[in-house]
């Protein structure tokens, strides 16, 4: 054994026997923001830990997951912009490769059900599995990823001060990454102070006007307070035929969900253009467009859509502005959830 | 350092042991697996088949899962496997045989287990020992275990590669294809062999036209009811 192995096994040894002489990963409890429902996450089977959070946010940020080095989670997935890839209208991965749609923001995971645009995922826990694989996004095999990372000393001792054993398997790989994604919680805009009667938050006239707005037109499917109802529909959009994606039937083969797509929450909509499922619309006032005139009828658009929402121009200046009372900018720039810097 | 090393070790080693303590192999009862084409042990090398249309075919991949094995007396449970779920594998003899340990003196009229992994598993997040997802036994696309996975070469295949591939999966209805199966205790002995007939699985297979089937839908859902017949206790 060479010295310079020999000191990094006792560089090793000694961080390994710290992590077991702790005490065991410290437990974190999931802050519910005041008003809002139970979370759905079973936190029984995963529990949180600083350790299992810590361990996540390394991975999260760490290109080792992708075939070639080059792409992070954060590479679609950017905290400053509500955790999606800002500007692309479909999102990019390893060598370019444009893939099908526009990554979803990622907030207040612990209170969904299906993910992906088209329910494709079941459980959070799993979610990771399908970027890490695809062709278009990362473009790596689960079992090299855990091979690479069972070769870095700095992930054994890790994955020991969050799982009480040095080795990464898949199971502690993902309940990691899904720890981190839990502590996404966005609750600190404007609406939520106004909504927990902070002193000083008070909607103005033209927000309010919104807000009434907001609730006659919209809020049967962006229910308050996630600004979801964690369902899928069809919201008009004519198909593209370049994509021809077909949303949730794509998954249920079933042709009463054919061009039905999960109902993205609107929280931080300031943040996260461009919009819908392929990013087709760059801006709110084009989305506001949409729904105004443009929603095309067909035989599963939602029922409330049907001839569109009467907006005027009035209207959907109120909406925006409302809309825009939706930024959680301690969510956007919690240090917490950025890249750590060593 | 050696100390050091000696005790790392041994953290190490409790903290991933199993709680297997006490028990031998020849303990409990044995239920084992035999992969077979037409009576004979399936071979992964060297060697070829022949189906029912004359169609020439090598196996290369045999992987299911064989998990909530019980034990019922007049069609109710007495003892049933506490969280086992096995990941069998044609190429890994070990794998065949599960070892369970019931309680002494049990006495039982009829075995059941599932041949895959049932719905609420599916939906309980990541899991670990056989059900890890490295273990390609998982879907990456769409969240699901893959129950059963068959996969060879064909001379008559489709595929410019002549391989053929059967993932069979699927747990929500309409497409659910974990298939239940069971079968007599038997008399004397505390060991029950399955045999499990890829030849009949293959029989009538036109790999000409049928080289693939990776989704849950009608065609897993159909050769999962295929496959559940070929297990048989002679």
């Amino acid at each position: 054994m060479s010295l310079q192995k020999r000191i990094a096994a006792l560089l090793l040894a000694l961080a390994l026997f710290g992590a077991f002489r702790g005490g065991g990963p410290r437990p974190v409890e999931l802050a519910v923001p005041a008003g809002w429902p139970a979370p759905t996450y079973d936190f029984g089977r995963n529990p949180l830990t600083r350790e299992g959070i810590a361990l996540g946010r390394k991975l999260f940020y760490d290109p080792i997951l992708s075939r070639d080095s080059t792409v992070t989670c954060a590479s679609c997935h950017l905290s400053y912009t509500a955790f999606t890839h800002v500007d692309h209208a479909r999102s990019h991965g390893i060598g370019d490769r444009v893939g099908l749609r526009n990554s979803p923001v990622l907030a207040n995971l612990a209170w969904g059900k299906l993910l992906m645009w088209d329910g494709a995922v079941n459980h959070l826990d799993v979610q990771a599995l399908a970027p890490i694989a695809h062709p278009d996004e990362m473009g790596e095999q689960l079992p090299n990823v855990i091979r690479k990372i069972n070769e870095q000393p700095r992930y054994r001792v890790l994955f020991a001060q969050a799982f009480g054993d040095s080795t990464a398997t898949g199971e502690r790989l993902l309940k990691s990454i899904a720890q981190f994604m839990l502590t996404f919680v966005s609750a600190g805009s404007k609406y939520d102070r106004v909504m927990r009667g902070e002193a000083g938050a008070q909607f103005t006239e033209q927000e309010r006007r919104g807000l009434d707005l907001f609730r006659r037109h919209c809020a049967s499917c962006h229910a308050e307070p996630l600004f979801t109802d964690h369902g899928f529909a069809h919201n008009g959009l004519p198909l593209d035929t370049a994509l021809n994606d077909f949303g949730r039937m794509r998954i249920t083969g079933r042709r009463e969900d054919s061009l039905l797509f999960k109902v993205p929450t609107l929280r931080n909509i300031e943040f996260s253009h461009p919009y819908m499922h392929d990013g087709r619309f760059k801006k709110l006032s084009q989305v506001l467009n949409h729904y105004a005139r443009e929603v095309r009828e067909g035989p599963t658009l939602a029922a409330q859509l049907r001839g569109g929402i009467p907006l005027s121009p009035e209207d959907k200046v109120d909406l925006t502005a409302f809309l825009l009372t939706l930024s959680d900018r301690d969510f956007l720039f919690d240090p917490e959830l950025a890249f750590l810097r060593e | 350092m050696k100390r050091f090393l000696l005790f790392c070790w041994t953290a190490l080693s409790v903290a991933g042991g199993t709680n297997a303590r006490g028990q031998t192999p020849s303990d409990g009862f044995a239920l084992a697996f035999r992969p077979t084409v037409g009576g004979q042990p399936l071979r992964l090398e060297n060697a070829s088949y022949c189906n029912e249309l004359e169609q020439t075919y090598s196996l290369e991949t045999f992987r299911w899962y064989v998990s909530n094995i019980r034990f019922l007396k007049k069609g109710a449970v007495i003892w049933a496997e506490p969280a086992g779920h096995h990941l069998l594998d044609a190429a890994d003899e070990r794998s065949l045989t599960i070892r369970l340990v019931p309680p002494r003196g049990l006495v039982c009229d009829s075995l059941a287990f599932d041949v895959g992994i049932d719905s609420l598993t599916n939906v309980s997040g990541a899991l670990g020992g056989d059900l890890d997802p490295t273990l390609g036994m998982y879907w990456t696309w769409q969240s699901g275990y893959i129950n059963a996975k068959i996969e060879g070469f064909a001379t008559v295949g489709s595929s410019p590669e002549k391989e053929f591939q059967y993932h069979l999966g699927g747990y929500s209805w309409p497409n659910a294809s974990c298939r239940r199966l069971r079968f007599a205790c038997p008399k004397k002995s505390n060991s029950l062999t399955v045999e499990v007939d890829l030849g009949g699985f293959l029989g009538k297979m036109d790999f000409s036209r049928n080289t693939s089937v990776m989704s849950p839908g009608p065609a897993a859902r159909a050769l999962s009811d295929l496959l559940a017949r070929q297990f048989y206790v002679r």
